[in-house]
């Protein structure tokens, strides 16, 4: 019985002491480790976690714990919010929580902070992606050139969900669409009389894709039946599926 | 993010769900194209998370799946689940198998194969802990030479498969602890259908849209049961009460059995269903540790009998949650209220009606006296399209004895929902 009160000591980076249950420290393999085949009486030090982030990741350690141990009345659905809310930090937080889990071996904190940051990936583009986490790009021109080529299917213009139809608008309607969408592709029907450089500016800046529809008549037609959202600035976005380049 | 080594990269780009994604990310810098091209572990071709691939013929999905998963090494996870596309072609299916064979842990796969491909022979068995396919078939199980010494999850939809070859499968998963059954096509020699199968290590089994004359299944670590939408004239559980969970769902059976000594159960949901009462009863009344009870759109063989509170409030001291829908008839409604004694722990109360009569809201009435420590009521209705000027009526008098009703039980939550 005395084994459930034991308590292991962990220093981290910045020399700060944390006293925690052997139940929670145990959480990281790592720990675990180095507390079964070393000294279990003197102190395990953490060198690459520094004490705010040791501190959290023991509040998580002990979350977990309490609530599989029963010790706490809280549903999954309670504990899948608190996780939620758990990993609501700043980027760099985020990122030392993930370095901190793989270096202790906290197989699901390790989990959830990295499905956070694939959420935050999702959709975006390697450009977006970029600026997101400030990663710079370490790619030769035509370093990159080949990987999209050889994966051409992926970087492929299909239209898809979140693609503008600009058709018989004016000037300053079509430049206010383009403004305001969110679609990430703009597509100018045969028809629609436009200054493409102004057009082109505003979509670059913007990251949308502008494609126009050629004049030819046996170009495929832009399929109707496919969604339509009414969009808050009054103007409708079709989604579709339509290829056709510049 | 420049700290992160490649291999954390590697997991982050696994967890974005669609090889599109993982691919575009790639692109990021070189880092990354690294961790996608050797840290990633997992893969996912899913036709529902990306509307683009509707437009791309199968031939070109097999080139751009095949180009993809050769850009990796090491993968653990592939999941190939494309809804629209009739067939894949065998030579290519095998192709990505082969190449995965060392390494992978979980496989999703849901398209035909042309020529018809003996995926489990194929596939890597060494390491696969997960398995799931469909739209299959199989054939010509050995338990000798296929062994899965690692799974632990098994489904199979839409797959044709003989009884002997579906137990002979089991008999080689010796870790065997959630086994999912859908739609199967199941072959058999005699004119009885019959399957029986017997895994010591199942944990789980769920079982949808089969229909065969015999089910027999031996299990002495089971815990859940859930069926749905069979037709079964025999389904038998051999245990030794493990049995937790019992779920059944649009069933019809004619000689259910899951045992003499099932004192362990905790949820018993069951609708859809005719309830021959003595012997549910006799199956259910040694569960005191049953938390969750579901009688929902039930019919009573016998039109005498009814579900009495007092059987339950005194058999089930630990329920939690309760939740009933039946036709209330007069007479029998009374009956089924007899006795005093309260459901002291039922928390939440769900109450519905298929055909709305003035009954119900004095059975909700009586129902709310007998839990004292009641928090949630929600109240499930059916209401018919075309609506009298009689179930109008009907339906305003329910509603105004309810919010009668409910300001004596001002703590206790009320939902409604009406399909």
């Amino acid at each position: 019985m005395g084994s459930t009160s034991t308590k292991i000591k962990l220093r981290t980076s910045d020399q700060k002491v944390f006293e925690v249950e052997k139940a929670v420290a145990v959480q990281s393999q790592t720990i675990k480790y180095i507390y079964e085949n070393g000294c279990p009486d003197s102190v395990i030090h953490v060198h690459s976690v520094s004490g705010d982030i040791l501190s959290k990741i023991l509040d998580y350690c002990k979350k977990h714990v309490n609530s599989a141990a029963g010790k706490e009345d809280i549903s999954p659905e309670e504990l899948y919010e608190w996780d939620a809310n758990f990993v609501k930090v700043d980027q760099n937080t985020l990122f030392d929580l993930i370095l901190a889990a793989n270096c202790l071996k906290i197989e699901s904190l390790l989990d959830l902070t990295c499905q956070t940051v694939a959420n935050m990936i999702k959709g975006k583009r390697p450009e977006e992606i970029r600026t997101t986490f400030n990663i710079k790009n370490d790619y030769t021109i035509e370093a990159e050139e080949a990987v999209r080529r050889e994966n051409k299917w992926a970087f492929d213009m299909l239209g898809g969900v979140g693609t503008m139809v600009i058709e018989e608008l004016a000037d300053d309607t079509m430049s206010k669409c383009v403004t305001n969408t969110k679609s990430r592709v703009c597509v100018i029907a045969a028809n629609q009389i436009v200054m493409m450089r102004s057009i082109s500016k505003l979509a670059n800046k913007k990251s949308i894709d502008v494609y126009k529809q050629p004049q030819n008549p046996t170009t495929p037609r832009i399929k109707e039946s496919v969604k339509q959202r009414n969009v808050g600035t009054g103007f409708i976005e079709l989604f579709f599926h339509f290829k056709c380049k510049m | 993010m420049e700290h992160l080594p490649v291999e954390v990269i590697g997991n982050i780009l696994s967890r974005l769900g669609g090889a599109r994604d993982v691919v575009i990310a790639s692109v990021t810098c070189r880092k990354w194209r690294e961790a996608s091209r050797k840290h990633l572990h997992t893969l996912a071709f899913n036709s529902n998370d990306l509307p683009p691939y509707r437009d791309i013929t199968p031939k070109q999905l097999e080139i751009l799946i095949t180009q993809t998963i050769f850009q990796t090494t090491g993968l653990q996870g592939l999941s190939i689940l494309m809804d629209d596309v009739d067939e894949f072609s065998a030579s290519t299916v095998i192709a990505w198998l082969m190449y995965t064979r060392e390494t992978l842990r979980r496989l999703f796969y849901n398209v035909r194969t042309s020529p018809n491909v003996n995926i489990l022979e194929i596939c890597g068995r060494q390491k696969l802990e997960t398995l799931a396919l469909a739209h299959n078939s199989i054939t010509g199980v050995e338990p000798n030479f296929q062994r899965f010494p690692c799974l632990k999850s098994l489904s199979l939809s839409h797959v044709s498969i003989s009884a002997l070859d579906l137990s002979l499968l089991l008999t080689a998963c010796p870790k065997l602890e959630s086994l999912e059954l859908v739609n199967l096509e199941i072959a058999m020699s005699d004119a009885q259908v019959t399957v029986e199968l017997s895994c010591p290590t199942l944990k789980s089994i769920y079982v949808e849209a089969i229909s065969l004359d015999k089910f027999m299944l031996e299990a002495d670590s089971i815990e859940r049961l859930h069926l749905r939408d069979c037709a079964l004239e025999l389904f038998e559980l051999i245990g030794i009460g493990t049995l937790k969970y019992f779920k059944i769902d649009d069933v019809s059976v004619i000689h259910l059995d899951i045992g003499e000594t099932i004192d362990n159960l905790e949820v018993v949901d069951v609708s859809n269903f005719t309830i021959i009462w003595p012997k549910f009863y006799q199956m259910i009344s040694r569960s005191s540790k049953l938390r969750k009870l579901r009688l929902w759109d039930v019919a009573f063989d016998d039109e005498d009998e009814v579900v009495d509170l007092e059987t339950i409030a005194v058999c089930f001291p630990q329920l939690k949650h309760l939740a009933l829908s039946y036709e209330l008839r007069d007479g029998v409604m009374h009956y089924g209220l007899q006795g005093s004694s309260n459901l002291e722990n039922v928390m939440v109360l769900e109450l519905g009606w298929t055909v709305i009569n003035d009954l119900f809201s004095h059975w909700v009435e009586e129902l709310l006296k007998r839990c004292p420590n009641l928090r949630k009521m929600i109240i499930f209705g059916s209401v018919s399209e075309v609506k009298s000027h009689e179930e109008c009526q009907i339906l305003a008098n329910f509603t105004s004895s309810i919010v009668q009703l409910m300001r004596k039980y001002m703590n206790v939550e009320v939902h409604f929902e009406f399909e």
